[in-house]
């Protein structure tokens, strides 16, 4: 079921009445019940797979916390737990997700190599949001073995924390010690708190219908065509690509953040207005947080993290970016798109030096409004070039989209004013630009720590609802939905 | 106590009145989209909103005789000719577009306050029937039509398991919110046209133009009018024959002929003249020889109606007001008989 369609107008107001009517003990259970059937809505036989993945790492923690409890040293039978419930659940991800992408890289080898041997593909469908509650859940297991979390008793509690609807498909990725500890509290209604999550919904709603799903149009005719279109749309497309993600993404965290929120759950922010970074290591501390954290305690840390000199912290950035282009799609121009963002923070981290003497020789101040909008733009260019990688469906699409930028003519600017009415009409592209432009000064806004949605509530209720109408009724008309498109899906369901 | 009743009080006020913004924030919303989507609706079904209205003000039980159809028998059959020469107060309740289950919706429509003597189905698109389809013209001024089950039943036809469809059809802004760009004709009303003066009729004065390749086909001037559709149709490469009329549809058409019959209305199924190929003439015989129920076919009776192809069609497709005041003489005649 996806957050933008009718089936989810229905379910979710169904489910937040019942939740806060029925006795508090059987909240978790519907909540349950509610979390598998919004899963089944997809694919009800992969239900069984969640189901498994929850069993696996329930009876992992359970035995590590009873090993706990043992007087005697159980270091290495806890570690025992540790790597059966690891095997297992990445052998559920293996099998379902990347399975046929080693197999056709084997047989591209074995081609090369000249023997008759071939791997069969599978034909199997990707189980959505297979990626995030296999790390969900295993982080839980790491967490119980750190001694972090307790363990918890109560089946029905622990499936409630691995397959919680609101951020089961897409994240964000939760941890045991915020989320487990949530699912064990009672939640009454609270009016305030369910206007909060609702108008976090309303902005998530409108980062995915009206932002995301325009620049889609747009991104998806020049990608789908690129032999057709100059240089100047790939140019185009690849920075409404960039935004189209941000808004998707995100878009999709928030609103999972605000359905929780109505229902007394908070979860943790997963972007924290990324396109303002000033280098690509802020980028990645505030895109997709949930899963960049994942990665530093669960992969960086253990690696030994910056601990073991910095030859081991260059090469430990490189695997765990390496991996999380892995994590993100089975294809070369993932391992290469995360091996990009890699590559230029370890070159980021070499270049402190350079980079410092360079500033000390032009007398620039390290606060100076221009140097950070140089390093805010830099950012965004490296991190734009690299998402043309992400968005292309393969290695050698992604180069013929740089190739056709390179050798765009430079007349071709002169046209800029006509790359948007060429691919979408005018209208559709002055409200992409408008939209967009409120994007950002909505992060200016945040990065200065001014909170919008605070200031709407202190409002006086004329005001507050002449706010609340216009943006609903913004999205009803400017959304890119209904019968004309298909409910687009979120783009990291298929991660 | 006291204190823990006022504080009880309080809370209980407070949550009442948040119960009421709630409440009214909601109806504001509701009205909001139901506003915008006005302002987005396809204006071209405004006149047959106007017919349906028209015909909703008309007295309870003040028709004696009714007709129903698409667009061949709305503009095809004048009812007020008809009611001069027959003496019964008689309304043409046809609308544009209208496949057979829109017909049927509204035959069931017409009879919440009217019982009519006589009923005139136009069999035009007898074989037409909406099914899998979006909100589009016709479905979308049957919004206007009296809440029933022949209406729910009649939106299932249409949508199905389309959800989507549904939220459409009580909401048509999910429909239309896209025709922001497209806001040039937004107040088309369609109210200069009063119907009860008319009684219905769409009335239109045009001259048929003859098409290119229609030229050398003059209808109805030598021969029979249907083997001049037949040759019209064998030079445009098309085939003519008769055909079945699908199951859902004589589902219907025996709905109608029942609630006929219950009712003690005379039924009359009949075609109209156009340039284009009928092809159920013996299916419809085949039925009212089945279900009851009477059945003229107009093309068959060209030249006992004077019909003129030159001054008597509006287009290829329907007739005139000269061509409907013959139908509807042809059709007095036929009814004294």
């Amino acid at each position: 079921m996806l957050f933008n369609s009718y089936e989810f107008i229905i379910f979710f107001p169904i489910v937040c009445l019942i939740y806060f009517l029925i006795p508090k003990k059987w909240q978790q259970v519907w909540l349950l019940i509610s979390s598998y059937y919004f899963y089944m809505c997809w694919n009800a036989k992969y239900a069984l797979l969640l189901l498994f993945v929850t069993f696996v790492t329930f009876i992992c923690g359970k035995m590590i916390g009873r090993m706990q409890k043992e007087a005697y040293d159980t270091k290495n039978k806890q570690k025992l737990f540790v790597t059966i419930g690891f095997v297992t659940c990445l052998a559920v991800l293996f099998i379902f997700k990347y399975m046929n992408f080693f197999g056709s890289t084997g047989n591209f080898i074995l081609r090369k190599i000249g023997t008759g041997i071939k791997f069969k593909s599978l034909d199997i469908v990707l189980p959505v949001g297979i990626s995030f509650y296999t790390f969900q859940a295993l982080s839980y297991i790491v967490d119980v073995y750190r001694g972090e979390v307790k363990v918890e008793e109560n089946f029905v509690r622990f499936a409630l924390f691995v397959s919680f609807f609101p951020q089961l498909v897409a994240g964000p990725i939760e941890r045991s010690k915020n989320l487990l500890k949530q699912v064990n509290e009672e939640h009454s209604f609270d009016y305030d708190r369910m206007r909060d999550g609702l108008l976090l919904m309303i902005w998530g709603f409108f980062l995915k219908l009206v932002i995301a799903d325009r620049a889609a149009i747009y991104v998806d005719r020049v990608y789908g065509s690129l032999d057709s279109y100059g240089g100047e749309f790939v140019l185009t497309a690849a920075i409404l690509f960039s935004i189209q993600i941000y808004c998707d993404f995100a878009g999709y965290s928030i609103i999972a953040i605000g359905a929780a929120k109505v229902m007394g759950f908070v979860l943790m922010e997963n972007f924290n207005r990324p396109y303002l970074s000033s280098t690509v290591g802020e980028f990645w501390r505030n895109w997709h947080i949930s899963l960049t954290s994942w990665f530093r305690d669960y992969l960086y840390v253990p690696l030994g993290g910056n601990r073991k000199g910095k030859l081991r912290k260059y090469i430990n950035i490189m695997i765990v970016f390496l991996v999380s282009g892995l994590w993100h799609g089975a294809g070369w121009h993932f391992i290469v798109w995360g091996g990009l963002n890699g590559m230029y923070q370890v070159i980021g981290e070499m270049g402190k030096g350079v980079k410092s003497a360079i500033r000390n020789i032009l007398h620039v101040s390290e606060k100076s409004a221009i140097l950070n909008t140089f390093r805010i733009v830099t950012t965004c260019v490296l991190v734009g070039f690299a998402w043309i990688f992400f968005r292309a469906e393969s290695l050698g699409v992604a180069i013929s989209a740089i190739k056709s930028i390179i050798t765009m003519h430079p007349d071709s600017i002169i046209s800029l004013k006509n790359v948007f009415k060429d691919v979408i009409t005018y209208k559709q592209s002055a409200i992409l630009i408008v939209t967009i432009i409120v994007l950002f000064i909505s992060d200016i806004l945040k990065k200065r720590k001014y909170n919008v949605i605070d200031w709407i509530v202190s409002r006086n209720i004329v005001t507050r609802w002449v706010i609340y109408i216009f943006a609903i009724m913004f999205i009803v008309i400017f959304g890119v939905w209904g019968p004309d498109f298909s409910a687009s899906n979120f783009i990291y369901f298929q991660f | 106590m006291n204190k823990v009743y006022k504080h009880d009080r309080y809370r209980e006020l407070i949550f009442m009145k948040r119960l009421v913004q709630s409440f009214a924030f909601i109806m504001i919303i509701l009205v909001a989209l139901t506003f915008t989507g006005y302002i987005l609706r396809p204006k071209e079904t405004d006149i047959c909103v106007k017919q349906i209205r028209d015909f909703h003000s008309l007295g309870n039980n003040s028709l004696d005789a009714i007709v129903y159809g698409s667009s061949h028998s709305w503009l095809g059959f004048d009812a007020k000719e008809f009611s001069e020469k027959t003496g019964m107060n008689t309304y043409n309740y046809s609308c544009y577009w209208q496949s057979f289950n829109t017909t049927w919706l509204f035959f069931n429509d017409s009879l919440k306050s009217q019982k009519p003597k006589v009923a005139f189905i136009e069999v035009g698109r007898v074989n037409d029937y909406l099914h899998d389809v979006e909100l589009e013209g016709q479905i979308y001024y049957t919004r206007k039509l009296r809440l029933s089950g022949e209406k729910l039943q009649y939106v299932y036809q249409c949508f199905g398991s389309n959800l989507e469809q549904y939220f459409s059809y009580a909401l048509p802004i999910v429909s239309f919110h896209t025709k922001w760009e497209n806001l040039e004709d937004v107040f088309k009303p369609g109210e200069d046209v009063d119907f009860t003066e008319v009684k219905g009729q769409m009335v239109s004065n045009g001259t048929f133009e003859v098409e290119p390749e229609l030229i050398g086909y003059e209808v109805g001037k030598d021969d029979d009018i249907t083997q001049k559709i037949q040759m019209i149709n064998e030079y445009e490469g098309g085939e003519i024959g008769q055909q079945p009329i699908r199951e859902e549809n004589l589902a219907l058409m025996k709905d109608i002929a029942k609630k006929c019959n219950e009712k003690g209305i005379r039924l009359i199924w009949f075609a109209e003249p156009y340039v284009g190929d009928y092809n159920y003439d013996q299916a419809m015989e085949q039925f009212v020889k089945e279900n009851g129920g009477e059945y003229v076919n107009l093309f068959n009776h060209l030249s006992d109606m004077n019909f003129d192809s030159k001054t008597d069609l509006a287009d290829a497709d329907h007739l005139n007001s000269s061509g409907a005041k013959k139908v509807s003489d042809y059709l007095s005649t036929y009814i004294n008989k």
